[in-house]
């Protein structure tokens, strides 16, 4: 038997590795698709912190001014450009559901679900692989994973003056990455190998923010979150375990001038927090995210303004790259369309996403459309 | 015209529309940032080569294959060399039960027996091999009954050499067809009928050429089969015309099959027809197995892998083991044949390999291809046994240690039909090289999921 461990140990010889993710937003637990409405996105996230349909600052919660359901689609379709070859992918994303209920002229409860990290991705790789008995064989690598660690807040939102409400909620994080990995030989002596794998996350945290308007014509916001827990699983066994992120934003906006509204947002996000939830050497790095946005009245349609809205947006994204910093810039163009007199709204954005890092030749570019559709009967 | 300026506004809506719908059918595959963006998970490919006296703890020949009396086929041959007949087999038919009484109508009378029989003959169908038959070959009957246990094939291998003929029959090599009918001594053939006494025959056959003895081989159907519908019966027959004592008239053909109907177990009990080697193949040399030949053998091989491969969550993709042949000159045919591996379904119970090498999957069940060489050649085999068809190693994980024995058999196509055999280097063999080998490449489990 020791023979034959020894000579396994001299046999192996040959090992290849090939591996996941293959894009820069990609990274560790995913891309931080969630947290802005189409609205929002449309003006860079730049009235995150008073915008009610991100759930984002809680006290914003009070601005839905009576009960509605919110939902949103964004589908990315992205192309990398690495080594002199492209690949182009789409990834369709739900990044928001929500809804609040006004309890009282003064209380409002929101619910929301938020995807915090997703995780959906797929990377094929195609090679040679060579063996001891002097032949070799091509073969093909898949590895893909589908799921998200999604934010589950429930909200409540309270005015204290008209011009000024707070706000606090509670954040369960929850939600599956299936991983799946497969290696196929074209030689069809070789069995095709097929593995594959679901990781379960769960944790908590606690937000709370303030939301101000000292003037008619400017509204500012703060809020923050004061982190928690964070572990993942496999089938009943704790893997893991790490810190949710902290973070801290403010922002406001500006309608002091006719027809335009400008607004600017800023938020640290404490993603390191989440080192010890990976098993590699994958870091993950703090940083800030930040955006300025403006919207001007266009033209009526249908007996409707159309408000339009233009924003920019720069952010670090959580995981580096081969140990380099990732970082997103974003242009956006948007619009909503109002229905049912105002009460119900139909936004959409257009996104162009350039992500960097100092790694050579790698270049991302998505283009991220967003469609929101708000519901207030 | 209002509508009409109306539906041109929509049209950007139409298009994002449309945009967002084809934005529905995800298309996540990518990759070409890897291995850079690629960090964290490794799957691992190992490759080895095992001697396979590190993974097979046992290996062992089983001769005399298929068993008696439950073979497809009964091999009446002779190959001859030049030190004379080197390989001879015949057939044994088996008449347990004669007609002896003639079919009445009237079954209130009483039987009219069979007195006399004015002919006789042992018909049979056969599938004989023409090319290796000089200018022609001759059938021979024997007698070759005995009371003794039906086990006991010395003494019917006696009888078979020591006994003169009760008939023989004479093809000439243009003439060679399926059915053959070869006429008997009638007062045999009446003796046994009047007393009420069983019959057995043995055939052999002779091939001759006009200068000295040839080969031969034919193959002969052993199992007598019913047609459903018709009820009508096919298989060796024995066949005589018998008479009545009065009216001296009556006569009737009758003929006589052997009562087994089915390829049995490996027990001998079903009255079936038998082979009998009656001077088998020679012995292998040291260090060699034979997988063939007559009597046919079958090799079997009892695998040992590490735990740490079969029985953990490390993946087998490939397992192929090299087998080295040595050419096998007693023959000369360029025909190809098959070796295949089969799986063995038995127990750790069953510790008569005899037997476990007769409890063998389906083909169908777990096709491990097979590999066609010329038994002659001297080569280098391999048997894949993990491929993408099928993975006996799955097959073995599934069932675990204490529900199947993990073991194959080697069989070749040629078992019982002909004589040449294969010759493979056991791990006996003097040259290491020569050994067989197991070439293993595994991808153990990634443990991959967490970044």
């Amino acid at each position: 038997m020791r023979t034959l461990t020894t000579s396994l140990i001299l046999c192996a010889t040959f090992v290849t590795s090939a591996a996941a993710q293959g894009t820069l937003s990609g990274q560790g637990f995913g891309y931080p698709a969630g947290g802005l409405s189409t609205h929002a996105e449309g003006l860079g996230g730049s009235i995150a912190e008073n915008d009610p349909l991100s759930p984002v600052n809680p006290a914003d919660l009070t601005a839905w001014g009576r009960p509605g359901l919110y939902f949103q689609y964004d589908p990315e379709f992205r192309s990398l450009q690495s080594n002199g070859s492209t690949d182009h992918t789409l990834t369709a994303r739900f990044p928001i559901i929500s809804g609040a209920l006004n309890i009282g002229p003064r209380l409002t409860f929101g619910l929301s679900s938020t995807t915090f990290l997703d995780r959906t991705w797929e990377t094929s790789i195609t090679g040679y692989a060579h063996f001891q008995g002097g032949d070799s064989s091509l073969y093909n690598e898949r590895f893909s994973t589908d799921g998200a660690i999604n934010d589950l807040r429930g909200a409540l939102s309270f005015s204290l003056l008209p011009s000024l409400s707070i706000g606090v909620a509670g954040h369960v994080l929850t939600g599956q990455n299936r991983l799946a990995i497969s290696r196929q030989f074209s030689d069809t002596n070789f069995a095709i190998f097929t593995e594959s794998s679901t990781l379960s996350y769960s944790g908590h945290s606690v937000s709370g923010g303030i939301s101000w308007r000292p003037l008619s014509a400017l509204s500012l916001g703060v809020s923050g979150d004061a982190g928690g827990t964070l572990h993942s699983y496999r089938n009943d066994t704790t893997l893991t375990s790490a810190r949710v992120p902290k973070r801290v934003g403010f922002g406001g906006i500006f309608g002091g001038i006719s027809g335009l509204l400008l607004s600017a947002n800023a938020e640290w996000n404490g993603w390191s927090a989440m080192n010890g939830l990976a098993e590699s050497e994958v870091k993950a790095v703090d940083g800030w995210d930040w955006g300025v946005g403006a919207e001007v009245r266009a033209p009526a349609l249908f007996g409707q303004e159309i408000p339009v809205r233009l924003g920019y947006r720069h952010r670090i994204l959580p995981f580096e790259a081969n140990e380099e910093e990732v970082r997103e810039t974003d242009y956006s163009v948007g619009f909503g369309i109002p229905i049912s007199r105002g009460r119900s709204r139909v936004d959409v954005s257009v996104l162009r996403a350039n992500r960097n890092s100092a790694l050579p030749d790698v270049q991302e570019h998505a283009w991220i459309m967003s469609f929101g559709f708000l519901i207030r009967p | 015209m209002i509508v009409r300026r109306a539906s041109h506004r929509l049209l950007p809506f139409i298009g994002l529309a449309l945009f967002a719908l084809a934005g529905c059918e995800e298309n996540l595959a990518g990759g070409a940032a890897c291995p850079n963006l690629c960090p964290g998970q490794h799957l691992e490919v190992h490759d080895t080569i095992l001697v396979a006296g590190e993974v097979i703890d046992t290996s062992a020949i089983v001769n005399g294959l298929p068993p008696l009396g439950t073979e497809t086929q009964l091999l009446v041959a002779r190959y001859g060399d030049a030190a004379g007949d080197s390989i001879v087999s015949g057939a044994v038919m088996r008449y347990d039960s004669l007609q002896r009484n003639f079919p009445r109508a009237d079954t209130t009378k009483p039987f009219v027996p069979v007195v006399s029989v004015s002919s006789a003959s042992l018909q049979f169908s056969s599938t004989p091999d023409t090319t290796m038959i000089r200018d022609s070959l001759r059938f021979e009957v024997i007698d070759v009954d005995a009371n003794v246990p039906d086990l006991d094939t010395a003494t019917i291998h006696q009888l078979f050499i020591t006994r003169p003929a009760l008939g023989t029959l004479n093809v000439k090599k243009d003439s060679v067809s399926t059915l053959h009918t070869l006429p008997i001594d009638t007062a045999f053939v009446r003796q046994h009928v009047t007393t009420n006494t069983r019959i057995r025959l043995g055939l052999r056959v002779y091939s001759y050429g006009h200068d000295t003895t040839g080969n031969v081989q034919v193959g002969i159907i052993p199992i007598t089969s019913t047609n459903s519908l018709t009820g009508t019966q096919t298989g060796p027959s024995l066949q005589y015309m018998g008479h009545a004592a009065a009216p001296a008239t009556d006569s009737l053909t009758f003929t006589n099959y052997s009562v087994s109907k089915s390829s049995g177990g490996p027990e001998f009990r079903y009255l079936a027809n038998y082979q009998l080697v009656l001077k088998g193949s020679p012995p292998p040399p040291a260090g060699v197995l034979p997988v063939g030949g007559l009597p046919s053998s079958r090799v079997y091989l009892r695998f040992n892998l590490p735990s740490e491969l079969i029985d953990s969550s490390t993946t087998i993709v490939r397992a192929t083991l090299l087998l080295h042949q040595l050419g096998d000159q007693t023959f000369t045919d360029v025909d190809s044949a098959s070796l295949t591996p089969r799986v063995v379904v038995a127990s750790p119970a069953v510790t008569d390999i005899s037997k476990a090498v007769l409890l063998l999957a389906d083909p169908t069940t777990v096709p491990l291809p097979s590999v066609r060489m010329n038994p002659s050649e001297t080569r280098t085999d391999s048997l894949v046994l993990v491929s993408k068809s099928s993975s006996i190693v799955t097959l073995w994980r599934a069932e675990g240690p204490l529900i199947m024995q993990r073991a194959i058999v080697l069989q070749s196509s040629l078992e019982g039909r002909d004589a040449r055999r294969f010759l493979l280097y056991s791990d006996a063999a003097a040259d290491t090289a020569l050994r067989p080998h197991l070439h293993l490449t595994y991808i153990p489990r990634s443990g991959f999921g967490l970044p």
